[in-house]
Parts: C-alpha cells; structure tokens; sequence
C-alpha cells in the first residue's frame, strides 16, 4: 500500500472514528436525557393516579353510606331480618339506588352475603355476591380495589362496604365505581402520554375507550413481570416496525390484599426521542460523510505535500542508483522534508565531489602511470643515442684525414642539435619522470594565507623584471586564520604553477588577483587572471597531462596542480568564459 | 222516632247510591293500549280480547272451557263425529247492514275447531273490507296506529255496555303507563312481573289464565349436542325467577301447555339438578343465545338463565347478528283445547326453529312428551297477560271468573277532576 493510500485512509478513519465518537456521546447523552424526563413524568402520572384513586375512594364511601341512609335500604333490612320476610319484590331496587347514587355497582346483601338484588347484575340475585366475601373487606372502613364480575366481564372498581341495621339483623350495601376510560380521561394526561388500565389480555382500556391499540400480547410481559413483583416495572415496546412507534411503558399492579387486579400502564411515546436521535445519526452520518471528503481533499492536499517531496527524494534515489548522480530534489520547505531534500541535494552533491575526487584521484594515478612508463621507455634509448652522438663526435675530432671544412661544419652543427635535443628530451623525461614520482604528501599545519603571500613573494622579481610590464597582483585574502593540514612544499608548487600560469596567460599584461575563504570543508583558494579566457572544452580539457594551450608548455603545469590537489583529497576546477580571464577554485579540506 | 226515621232514610240512600254505584251503565269510550302493531285486520290478528267483538265463531268456549253455541245456536254429530250439522243463528245483520247469509257447506270441522278465531265468520264486501257480526264494528282503522269499534246497532245479541273502543298500538309498556297515569288510557298492558308491586299499590289488575309460555327452543339448523342441551335445562332455577323476577305471576312451566289447558302439566318435572347439569355439561362449547331485547322481561330471565347456566359450565353467549342456536321465545296458547293449541304451538315452533313436525299420535300428552323429548324445546314458565285498569273500568272479563268479553264491560261515568 502507497504511503499516501496510507495517510488518507489514516486521515479518513480518523474523522470517522470522530465524528462516531461524537455523534454517539451525543446520542448517549440524548438518550438519557429523554429517559430521565419520561421516567419522571410517568412516575408523576402514577403519582396523579394514586392521588385520584383515593378521591374518588372518599366519594364512593360517601354515596354509599348515603344510600345505606336511605328509608328504602332500612325497609329492606327490616323485611330481610324477618323470618318469613319477603325481598323479592326488591329485587330492581339496587337499580334505582345505583343511579340516584351514580354509583357503577351495587349490589343489597343479606347478612350471609346473598344477593338481594344487583345493580349492575340484576339476574344474579339470591346467588353469593363473590367479590366482597373477604371479613377484613367488610370490616375495612375505606374504599378498595377490587375486581367486579358483570355479564360483560371482570370490571376493575373501587368499591366500599357499609351494613344497614334493623333490630340486630343487618344488610350490606357493597357498591362502587368503575375504574375505567372516564376515570382515566381525568388523570389530565400530557402530550405524548398515555394511560392504559390492564384487566386482562381482552379488557384494556385507554382514555377514551376499550383500547383498540395493537395486541395486547406486547404488553402482556410487561404486565406479567409488574403482577409477580409487586411492583412498577419498566419497558420498551415498539408497535410496528418503524423505530417512531416506540413506547416506554411503566405497568403499576393494582392489587387488593395481595391479590392482583390489574395494572395500571403509564406509556410516553418516544416519537421524540426517535427523532431526535435519527436527526443526530443523519447529523453524524452526514458530517461523517462530510468528513471524509474533507479529510479525503485536507488529507489529499496534506499528503500530496508530504509526500511529494518524498516521493522526489525517493525519485532522485532512484535516479542516484541508476547513474544520474547530477538528480536533484526541489527544497520546497524549510521543515523536516525539507531539511531532509537539501541533506539529499547535499549527499548527492558529496557523492558528486567523491567522484570527480576519485575521477581525479584515478586520472591523476593514470597519468602518473603513463608518465613512469613514458620516461622509462624513453629513458633507455636516450642515453645509448647521447653516448653514440658524442662518441661519433670524438670520433670525428680525433680523425684528421679527409675532413672537410663544410662537412665538419654541418657534423658539428649537428651533433650539437643532436646533443642538445637529446637533452632537451632528457629534460622532458625528468619531468615526466618528476610526476610519475611525485611522492606522498606530508601532512602539516599550514596557514593557507602565509603560503599564498609566500609563493607571491617568490614572483615579485619576475613581476618586476624588465618585459614583464602591466601585471598587478591582488591579494584578497580571509581575514582571520585559516589553517589546514596539508603539504607545504606540494601546496606551494601548486600554487606557483597557477601563478605562472597566469601569467603566461597574460603576455601582455593584466592581474592577477589570489583569494582566499574559509569553507566549511576547510579552505579555498582562487587565482584569477584576467587573460583571454578559455572556452568550455579548453576548461573540460586543461588538467589532461601534456595538455596546453602555450607554445612552449610541457602541459604538466595544471596537471601536476591537480595531483596535488587530488593527494590532499582536494578539488579543483576553473572558471572562465573566452575574453572574460579564468579563476582557477582549489577546495582543500582542513 | 223521628230520629230513627232519618237514620233510616239515610242508610235507604246509601244503599241506593252503593246499588247504583254496582250497576252497570250503557255508553262512554273504553281507551286501550297495546304493543302489537296490526297492519291487517282479520280475526286471526286481533287481540284475544278484542277479536270476539267483531268477528264472531259459530261456537265459543265459554269460562268453563265448554263449547257454547254462538253464532251457530245448535250442532248435532254422528256418533263417529264423521258428520256434522251446524244451525246457523237467525236475522245476523253484518256490520255493512247485510243479512249474513251462511253456506253451511263449509262448516265441516270439528265443533272445537269451529270456535277457533281462525275460523271466525268474516264476509269480504264488494270493496274489499272484511265484515263481521260481532257487538262492534270497525269505526276508523289506522293501520298499524290506532283502532276504533263503536257497537253494532243490529247486533244479534244485546246491546253491549260500551258505545266505542279505541285501541292505540305500537305503545311501548313505558308509554303505556305515562298515559295511564295522565288519565289518556283505561287499559294498559303491564308486564306480568308489575303485577305484584302495581297490586300492593292497590292497582286494579286484570290477569287472564296464562295464554303465554316462555322457552327455550333450540334451532334445528343449528343443533346444540344432546348433553349441552339437558344440561342447560337441569340448570335452570325457575323457582327464583318466578319468585323474583316474576314476582310469583305466572306458573313454572315443566309442559308446553299450561296446566288448565292440558291438564296434566304437573307430570311435567321442573327441578333443577345443577350437579347432573355440571357433569353433562363438562367441556361445552359456548352456545349462540337469542332472544327479543326489546322486551325487558324476556332480557331479565335471559339474563338470569345464562347465569345459572354459567353455574352449570354451560356460556350462553349473546348472537349478535350470528344465528342463534338457543332462543328464548313466548309460544302462544291458542286455544282452550290441548289439540288444537298443541298443533298451533308445533307449527309455531316450526316456523320459528324449524322443530320437526308432530308425530301420529293422538294423545294430547303423548304429543307434548315428544314434542319435548331431547330437550329441543324446554318450556319455563306460563304467563297471562295482565291489564291494569282504570277505576272506571268495571266488568273486564278475569280468569276464572264468569265474566265474558269485553263486551260486558262498562265504564262508570266520568267525573270532573277524576283526571287532569
């Protein structure tokens, strides 16, 4: 994988992980939020609940002991409490007391619990009434939940007991009102909340109604778990597969003397908090997707300038191993990376210099070679020519006969060319013989600006002669000291070399100017003329051995300065344009 | 002495004025109520009380539940009864003023039959109205509304009491005793379980012999298994509805015919045998129960049945707009005579429940027993119907009593300020 792949998919997953981290501490955070409110305001409804279970218990204790207080009820006592007594005439009368009471039910019991007559149930007389059969519910001065069967069902009532006595014999009146959608309507619901009355799977009821809501068997656990431990319990219940119909719902048990009854269930719809938490998911999806794209461009754009110069440093590697030592890498920045370019620009550079360093070190080495090999090959046939020459010399000297004036003329003239070339190449030779055998430096301390006034020292005659008019010399040398390790007597045959050659490139005069500067290496040196110049092959060529531009050269001067150089592990190039001088640079490391 | 004089002079007054109280006046308007709504006229449609006052039988039964002559002054059979011989009464004007004028071909029945209202003589006019002999004639007939009799001037017999009988219908029994109470009616219809309450008010209530019976009837096409249907009948506690809700008017019923028709009702058994009914009852299914709901006594011993059935392990669970399998239906009595009401009673369960035809038998009781045998039909209870009348209202016809129809009643002049 590329390492820009790399960075954006880092980038991406970054934003991402952020905006996931953030968009679900948010949703968290939300959803508690809703869950503290909506437990609290379903805790408010059962609370309001409670509080209207006892007012409405106060009301029916009321209106039964109103009815209990009726001349009707006293008669029927009477007529009960008789041996032969006759009630069955009675038999509407609950009837018309429940509806002047306004009560839902109402049944007339005999001391033994039959019924007289039912109000709610008139076919069930002279059965048991079988919802207030419990001694403590008789005795219980309070109303109390209880269960009350009637033709349609089971109906949940808060209903109260009170006797009627007549001469020590006594009937009950056990009457009440229904628990059902009015008795919810009242409770004064908020938006959103709803209140369900559980008398079983068939029998729920809502505020306004038998509840015509999804089946109740979703409810039905809810219910289940509140009726085994006796208290509220709690749940999510989602009606259709669309998150928005989500419920909480709170089931209370109603129960009476441990007995369950039914349940109350507080429900607050959670439309809202659906909502909200699908708008921050979109909100999080969409930023995330926002993200990306900007991550993807930032990283892109982050990345393109990270790794282009990378890619430009791995590029110029890649162009250093395959030979084009001259790749350079563009320094865009001042950072790392860029730091990191000109560290490469640099090594290349080194690279560069070690080369021609050894470029030199080895033409240096092969010259030398050629040199040695030259002057010993010349070397052995000169010195047999020289003896025979001077032999055919004193050879002719010592014969007297047949000498002939113009014949000895042209022999002596002769030999003494021949002489005096045999010694000219035998001086040729030892200079060749001098720069094959050029020996090793010895290392000292030398204060570069003190050789450099030295060697001009040695020239100010020259520079003074008579022929030699119109040459200044310039010293612009570096003010503090500037010392290196190297060969003094080669540094200043190096030194003078360039000098004369200068001044052969200025035959009618001009200057020569001799600079030097501290390098971070270690010293540089320049000699500048102001000669004709040289063009760019004349400077390609100019350290070749037996290379001149001069008339009278041996073309060993520059070469000889290279060998120096290159023996100090130096360098050393020139610089000129045709009409324009040359400046020679030496760079020697310290 | 004088004194004695005046104290006799005053105790001869009250007698006269006591006398003249007792003694029957001629003329005013009798004000009936009913719920039935007639929309035709014929003798089968009117009321018992009624349909003897236009139309009349060639014989009647009289409160002895003899064959009396009637229209028909004698009758004479062979001693097989293969043939009979009716004697047709003299000088019958119709109400239209013609001479009835009777073919004696088409009087074949048997003498019972002939005092049936179904075979009452009725004469079609030219424009098509049906015309009767009886003391009253059709003044103004609204049709499922109101009816109006005033007495038939040519009347063979004597001169009724009452000058006028309106009859308003459709009147519910709430509507009935709202316009009882303003003084706008002098006979009401009353439900049969008001009757005690209305009497220890000290209502004057008129109670005729029990012309109804309350059953239960399965229908045929939709059966009910042998077992739920016994069990159902074992549950039932008739004493405390009749106790109760019926306030003891009426009979239990065991027997489709009451026992002063048949006779023999009491061999029929009515007791109740819940532990029997639980054990035939075991794993019953719910059975589609039916019955009128508009009738409030019928609703109040339904009720009451699916209760004790509901005790017994048997639902009777209310048809709504589903056929019902069980049914709580009045039967009409139709006649005195235990054969005759027997095969109306069987064609009346044939058309309500589609029960099987009688079988050719002859015995009255031998009819009934398979008439009920498997419990199709389970007879409860046999009621009268029962008036309440004004104090004006002297003379109505009672059960058990020797007063005849309505044309014996009279109606005591009306004073000022009796009603509002």
């Amino acid at each position: 994988m590329r390492f820009r792949t790399r960075l954006l998919l880092i980038f991406a997953l970054t934003i991402t992980g952020a905006v996931a981290l953030v968009t679900g501490a948010v949703s968290a955070l939300t959803r508690h939020a809703f869950e503290t409110t909506d437990g609290a305001r379903r805790q408010a409804l059962l609370d309001q609940f409670q509080s209207r279970l006892a007012e409405q218990g106060a009301d029916v204790v009321r209106r039964i002991e109103r009815v209990a207080a009726s001349r009707t009820m006293l008669n029927i006592a009477v007529e009960a409490g008789r041996p032969d007594g006759d009630v069955s005439s009675y038999v509407d009368e609950a009837q018309s007391q429940a509806d002047a009471a306004s009560l839902d039910f109402l049944d007339i019991l005999r001391a033994d619990g039959t019924i007289i007559s039912s109000a709610h149930w008139s076919a069930k007389f002279n059965y048991k009434n079988d919802w207030t059969i419990a001694a403590e519910d008789r005795r219980q001065p309070d109303a109390f939940l209880t269960s009350v069967p009637t033709p349609e069902g089971p109906a949940l009532a808060l209903v109260a007991i009170r006797a009627v006595q007549a001469g020590g014999k006594f009937i009950e009146l056990a009457g009440g009102k229904r628990l059902d959608s009015r008795f919810l309507g009242s409770l004064g619901l908020a938006p959103g909340m709803r209140a369900l009355l559980w008398l079983d799977p068939h029998q729920v009821l809502d505020a306004t109604s038998m509840w015509d809501g999804p089946e109740t068997d979703r409810l039905a656990s809810l219910v289940d778990r509140a009726r085994h431990s006796h208290h509220a319990e709690n749940a999510v219940v989602q009606w259709t597969p669309n998150g928005a119909s989500a419920e909480a719902m709170q089931a209370m048990p109603l129960e009476h003397r441990g007995v369950f009854m039914g349940a109350l269930i507080a429900g607050n719809s959670l439309r809202d908090e659906v909502w909200l938490e699908r708008r921050i998911l979109w909100a999080g999806l969409t930023a995330a997707v926002a993200g990306i794209a900007l991550g993807v461009l930032m990283g892109w754009w982050a990345t393109e300038r990270v790794t282009r110069p990378v890619e430009q440093l791995a590029a110029g590697a890649r162009a250093v191993a395959a030979g084009n030592w001259e790749s350079r890498v563009e320094v865009v920045s001042s950072d790392e990376i860029g730091e990191l370019a000109g560290a490469f620009n640099r090594m290349t550079d080194q690279l560069i210099e070690h080369r021609e360093r050894a470029i030199q070190a080895e033409r240096v080495a092969a010259w030398r070679e050629l040199a040695r090999r030259l002057a010993h090959e010349l070397k052995n046939p000169l010195f047999p020519l020289q003896i025979t020459v001077e032999n055919m010399r004193r050879a002719y000297e010592q014969t007297v006969v047949g000498r002939d004036a113009d014949f000895d003329e042209v022999f002596k003239e002769g030999t003494q060319l021949l002489v005096a070339e045999l010694s000219n190449l035998r001086a040729i030779i030892g200079r060749f013989s001098d720069f094959a055998k050029m020996p090793p430096p010895e290392l000292e301390e030398v204060e570069v600006n003190a050789k450099v006034r030295e060697v001009m020292k040695l020239f100010d005659a020259q520079l003074r002669g008579e022929g030699r008019s119109g040459v200044a010399t310039t010293l612009d040398l570096y003010d503090g000291d500037l010392r290196i390790h190297v060969d003094p007597e080669q540094l200043g045959r190096a030194l003078r070399n360039l000098v004369l050659n200068a001044l052969d490139a200025m035959p009618n005069g001009g200057a020569i100017a001799l600079r030097t500067r501290s390098s971070e290496a270690g010293a540089r040196i320049e000699v500048s003329d102001t000669g004709q110049g040289l063009t760019e092959e004349e400077c390609s060529r100019l350290f070749t051995p037996y290379y001149t531009t001069k008339q009278h050269g041996t073309g060993l001067g520059l070469a000889i300065v290279q060998s120096v150089v290159s023996d100090h592990h130096g360098r050393i190039w020139v610089e000129s344009k045709p009409g324009c001088g040359a400046t020679f640079v030496i760079d020697l490391p310290r | 002495m004088r004194r004695i004089c005046l104290l006799s002079i005053a105790a001869i007054s009250l007698a006269l004025v006591l006398h003249a109280a007792r003694r029957p006046h001629y003329g005013g308007t009798l004000r009936m109520e009913t719920r039935r709504v007639l929309q035709t006229l014929d003798s089968r449609s009117l009321d018992q009380e009624l349909r003897g006052l236009v139309f009349e039988t060639l014989l009647r039964w009289d409160q002895r539940l003899r064959l009396v002559p009637l229209l028909a002054t004698a009758w004479q059979a062979d001693p097989a009864r293969h043939n009979l011989t009716y004697v047709p009464r003299q000088k019958v004007i119709l109400h239209n003023g013609a001479t009835w004028e009777p073919d004696l071909a088409q009087f074949t029945d048997q003498p019972d039959e002939m005092a049936l209202a179904r075979n009452a003589i009725a004469v079609k006019t030219a424009d098509g109205q049906l015309v009767g002999t009886g003391p009253f004639k059709i003044a103004k007939w609204n049709a499922g509304k109101s009816l109006a009799l005033t007495w038939h001037e040519a009347y063979w017999g004597p001169r009724p009491y009452l000058d006028s009988i309106e009859v308003r219908m459709g009147r519910s029994l709430r509507d009935q005793a709202l316009d009882f109470d303003l003084g706008q009616a002098d006979a009401i219809e009353i439900s049969p379980a008001d009757v005690r309450r209305l009497r220890q008010r000290g209502a004057a209530i008129a109670l005729t012999q029990p012309t109804t019976t309350l059953a239960l009837v399965f229908d045929a096409a939709h059966p009910a298994p042998d077992a739920v249907r016994e069990a159902l009948a074992l549950s039932i506690d008739r004493e405390a509805i009749h106790s109760v809700i019926l306030q003891r008017t009426g009979e239990i019923a065991g027997s489709l015919l009451p026992q002063w028709v048949s006779g023999y009702a009491f061999l029929f058994p009515v007791t109740r045998d819940l532990a029997r009914a639980r054990q035939l009852a075991a794993r019953a299914e719910p059975l589609l129960f039916g019955y009128d709901r508009d009738d409030a006594l019928l609703r109040a011993i339904a009720e009451r049945l699916a209760v004790n059935a509901s005790e017994a392990g048997v639902t009777l669970r209310a048809a709504d707009s589903a056929p019902a399998q069980v049914r709580l239906v009045r039967l009409s009595i139709t006649a005195p005579d235990a054969a005759l009401a027997l095969a109306d009673l069987a064609q009346e369960l044939n058309r309500k429940v589609g029960q099987a035809s009688l079988p050719a038998v002859l015995r009255p009781y031998d009819l009934e027993r398979s008439l009920l045998a498997g419990f199709r039909v389970i007879p409860l209870f046999h009621l009268p119907r029962a008036y309440e009348l004004s104090p004006r209202v002297k003379n109505w016809p009672q059960a058990g009593s020797e007063a005849g129809t309505l044309a014996d009643v009279w109606l005591l002049p009306e004073r000022p300020g009796d009603h509002p």
